[in-house]
């Protein structure tokens, strides 16, 4: 270039072109470095800052909130679902008029006043209710929660531009109240607070997954840029052997009952004898999972799980198998009733005043007597008795999938006082659920074997494959002919025995009533638990109902629960489709005395007699001597205590 | 360009004028095209002429067509550069229209789930079993409690079924589900407000009828009728 220069100095309009080529050229280096240092400075000392504050700020993440699995009831009615919901919420610092844009191109003024009045519409809300809302200075706030897509689509058509919307979920129940406290409730902060939701939470809930993506400056996402994922894993959906029908009409027929007789509540328990599933769990007032806030707090449980109840005579059955196993008694074994029973110093008396009877072990049953049955019961050693009850799973959880059981109370046999020793074989002195009564009963209908109750039938998968739950294995209670001897006690009960009511036309029925007292929290006794425990049909045993009634008001005669269970056990007979029973009930003669005397004594002896003479008297010292199974030691026991148990209607 | 091509020409022009059944008719001679292939010739290709030894050929100017050539090279890059980056573009614009598109479906698609989610929550809000019954009892149903069965080996029918009797009083006391954003919970809601209001105003009417009932017979003696004196009754209050 300096030759070029040199060469060409005295030509003037040739210099003037090459310093202008040199100018440019100059220029373009200059250029080029100064581009070249910006490129290093770029590249290579802030490369990656760089790169990594662009691509946040195209890039977005949001949570992808797993989907909580459905409940379902055992022919997949959906019992809960989720659904998606928004919050509605304001950043209140920039609340002012605006201008909003409409369709024609104009704009129109909407003052917070007027946005005020449009959001109330749009949300079915009070207008004082948004107006606090919209009120004040704050960035965050909401203005509704959980509304629906339809109505969010109406806030977002408002325009408001300090208003947003984030998506929620709302669980509903469309079942509300029926199977409420079993299908359970969720919290506000989206906590599991109640039954098979609680339980089965960990199934049910999934895991959220996140995405990463960029987006462009309008908001629409770039579509050949990376993204990362993690997947988000949606919750399993649990099916319960609850059958939403059972379920409603035990819930109904109990109600009816409870209210019929001011009772404090009911249950009603409805399993398949065959495999412990429990198809229905009905109490007389239930929680509506979709409004947790205005229920009673004593209807958040479930009560035949929670509750534990002295059972009364259905303890009989207990006391009747563990006899005939142990080969002291069978159905037909003659006895002779005293009126009363003197025992260790202990009076032990009937619900019915009767004379000296001749009568087999069936018709003590079917009758209910106290006396008897202790007579046969203390042939069993205290161990033994305590051991029976331990068998059937007295003082044990029978682990159903539902939260906060009862064990109920079984004191140890050294602990039992002198009286309790022989009312725990009619069941005072002991406690237990109503569930667990009935897994008692569960047992001698199902040929001796003892099947644990479980509520929870299968989980489905997010991809859709069912897998069945295992159900606990089978435990041998009694021997086969023993379960059969004390079903025939059970049919002699239903048909010639007190507790006729609870027969089921068409089908062979067989079960045992219980009255208790029930203690009071005061200490002592107040009013009584009334319960019904039956299977059917009795030729094969397939289903169960157990209804239970706590301090129903009324003549103690007239609180009982049989015509509950017939009316529940004749709807579950029907709805499954049982054929109806073609063979004769078993016959045992309940007396052997006189047989005359036997029809009085079954058709009028109970009702005749009341109880209610002897309680004036009975009571205080009953409570005295049993003050229940929390204070078993306590008292001296009153020998001229005497109890009053079971009605034979 | 070979001499093959050459000769074969007028031979395929022949074939493709005439077609095929021009050559059926003469019998013996093969058509130089079998099927889609031309047919080897049995001759020898003409070979070119041989090199003429020492002798210079005669220098000529070699046509401009290279020239013409390079010039069409350059305009069939360029086009094809075009075309490369017009399809380029029309692609980015169908995958950003696309992505539109991808949105607004999605939108269409959350639209029509939110609807399908709506409808779902009211059909299994009629469809619970409590809702169920206060429907039937509406429409003047009544449960069946004595029903039969038939047995079909011999076609009798078992137990004793008798129609259902309309029940006094039968009240379905297990309430509807409480739910917020279901139009057929609303509708149930309203419906059960309109029923316990009835109740209470059947209460309040039954209330008064009796009393007016108790009040009657005591305002007249003569409330028995007949030529016998109605018994005496107490006033309420007596």
């Amino acid at each position: 270039m300096a030759r070029a220069r040199s060469t060409s100095t005295g030509d003037a309009p040739g210099a003037r072109g090459i310093g202008r080529s040199h100018i440019g050229v100059v220029l373009v280096l200059g250029l080029l470095v100064v581009l070249g240092l910006r490129l290093v400075w770029v590249q290579g000392f802030d490369a990656a800052g760089r790169a990594e504050a662009a691509a946040g700020e195209r890039s977005r993440t949001e949570v992808v909130p797993a989907l909580r699995g459905e409940i379902r009831d055992t022919h997949g009615n959906v019992l809960a679902r989720t659904l998606q919901r928004y919050d509605v919420t304001v950043d209140q610092s920039l609340v002012r008029e605006f201008a909003r844009p409409l369709a024609d191109g104009t704009t129109e003024t909407v003052t917070p006043t007027q946005a005020v009045y449009q959001l109330a519409d749009a949300l079915e809300l009070e207008d004082t209710e948004v107006k606090d809302a919209l009120d004040g200075d704050k960035q965050f706030e909401y203005v509704a929660r959980g509304v629906t897509p339809e109505q969010w689509n109406t806030v977002r058509e408002l325009g408001l531009p300090y208003v947003y919307g984030q998506t929620s979920s709302d669980r509903i129940y469309p079942n509300g109240p029926v199977g409420g406290s079993v299908v359970g409730f969720m919290g506000g902060d989206d906590e599991a607070l109640g039954g098979i939701e609680q339980t089965q939470d960990e199934l049910l809930r999934g895991t959220d997954g996140s995405r990463t993506f960029e987006i462009s400056a309008d908001g629409v996402r770039i579509p050949v840029a990376p993204q990362e994922e993690s997947p988000v894993e949606d919750g399993s959906s649990v099916q319960l052997s609850i059958d939403s029908d059972v379920q409603f009409f035990a819930q109904q027929a109990v109600m009816e009952r409870a209210e019929e007789l001011d009772a404090e509540w009911g249950t009603a328990v409805v399993m398949r004898i065959e495999d412990g599933a429990v198809l229905a769990l009905a109490d007389s007032s239930t929680v509506d999972p979709n409004d947790i806030g205005s229920a009673d707090p004593e209807d958040l449980g479930v009560r035949s799980v929670q509750n534990a109840v002295e059972p009364g005579s259905t303890q009989k059955i207990l006391t009747a198998a563990a006899a005939v196993e142990e080969g002291v008694v069978t159905p037909r074994t003659e006895i002779t009733v005293p009126p009363f029973l003197e025992i260790e110093g202990q009076k032990i008396t009937d619900a019915f005043d009767h004379g000296e009877q001749q009568r087999t072990f069936a018709g003590i049953i079917a009758d209910s007597m106290n006396t008897g049955t202790v007579l046969v019961g203390g042939k069993l050693s205290p161990e033994q008795r305590h051991e029976w009850m331990q068998r059937f799973g007295v003082g044990e959880t029978t682990g159903i999938e539902l939260p906060g059981e009862s064990p109920g109370i079984l004191t140890s046999a050294d602990q039992w006082d002198v009286r309790q020793q022989y009312t725990v074989l009619f069941g005072q002195g002991v406690a237990q659920t109503p569930l667990r009564t009935a897994t008692i009963f569960q047992a001698i209908g199902n040929g001796g074997v003892q099947v644990e109750p479980r509520v929870v039938e299968s989980v489905i998968g997010p991809d859709g494959t069912s897998t069945p739950v295992e159900r606990p294995e089978g435990e041998r209670v009694v021997s086969e002919e023993t379960a059969q001897q004390v079903l025939d006690m059970m049919e002699v009960t239903v048909t010639q025995g007190g507790a006729k009511e609870a027969a089921v036309e068409g089908y062979r029925v067989g079960g045992k009533t219980g009255t208790a007292e029930a203690p009071s929290p005061e200490g002592g006794y107040d009013g009584y638990t009334t319960s019904f425990v039956g299977v059917a049909p009795v030729e094969d045993p397939q289903y169960l109902v157990a209804v239970t009634l706590q301090r129903p008001q009324g003549d103690v005669r007239a609180i009982g629960t049989t015509p509950t269970f017939s009316r529940i056990m004749g709807q579950v007979l029907r709805h499954y489709d049982v054929p109806p029973s073609t063979t004769e009930p078993v016959k045992i003669p309940l007396r052997t005395d006189d047989p005359e005397e036997e029809d009085e004594a079954e058709g009028t002896a109970p009702v005749d007699t009341p109880p209610g003479v002897e309680a004036p008297e009975d009571t205080d010292v009953a409570s005295d001597a049993e003050a229940g199974p929390g204070a078993p030691a306590a008292g001296a026991p009153a020998p001229a205590a005497s109890r009053r148990d079971d009605e034979g209607d | 360009m070979s001499g093959t091509g050459l000769q074969r020409r007028p031979a395929r022009t022949a074939a493709s004028r005439t077609g095929i059944g021009a050559w059926a008719g003469r019998r013996g001679q093969r058509p130089p095209v079998e099927g889609t292939s031309a047919r080897q010739l049995s001759s020898p290709a003409p070979h070119t002429e041989e090199p003429t030894g020492s002798t210079r050929a005669p220098l000529s100017v070699v046509p401009g067509r290279a020239r013409r050539q390079r010039v069409s090279t350059v305009v069939l890059s360029l086009v094809a550069l075009v075309v490369a980056l017009a399809s380029i573009l029309v692609l980015n614009i169908q995958i950003s229209g696309g992505q539109y598109r991808l949105v607004e479906l999605r939108a269409q698609e959350q639209a029509l789930s939110q609807q399908n989610e709506a409808l779902t929550q009211d059909l299994e809000f009629y469809n619970a079993p409590q809702n169920l019954a206060v429907m039937a009892t509406d429409l003047g149903m009544v449960p069946a409690r004595d029903s039969g069965t038939v047995d079909l080996t011999n076609g009798t029918v078992e137990g004793d079924p008798l129609p259902a009797q309309p029940q006094e009083n039968h009240e379905i006391l297990v309430e509807h589900a409480n739910q917020t954003g279901s139009e057929a919970a609303d509708r149930a809601a309203q419906r059960a407000e309109v029923r316990e209001r009835e109740k209470a105003e059947q209460e309040r009417v039954d209330a008064e009828r009796r009393a007016g009932e108790d009040a009657a017979p005591a305002g007249g003696a003569e409330a028995g009728g007949g030529s016998l004196p109605a018994p005496p009754q107490r006033t309420p209050g007596e």
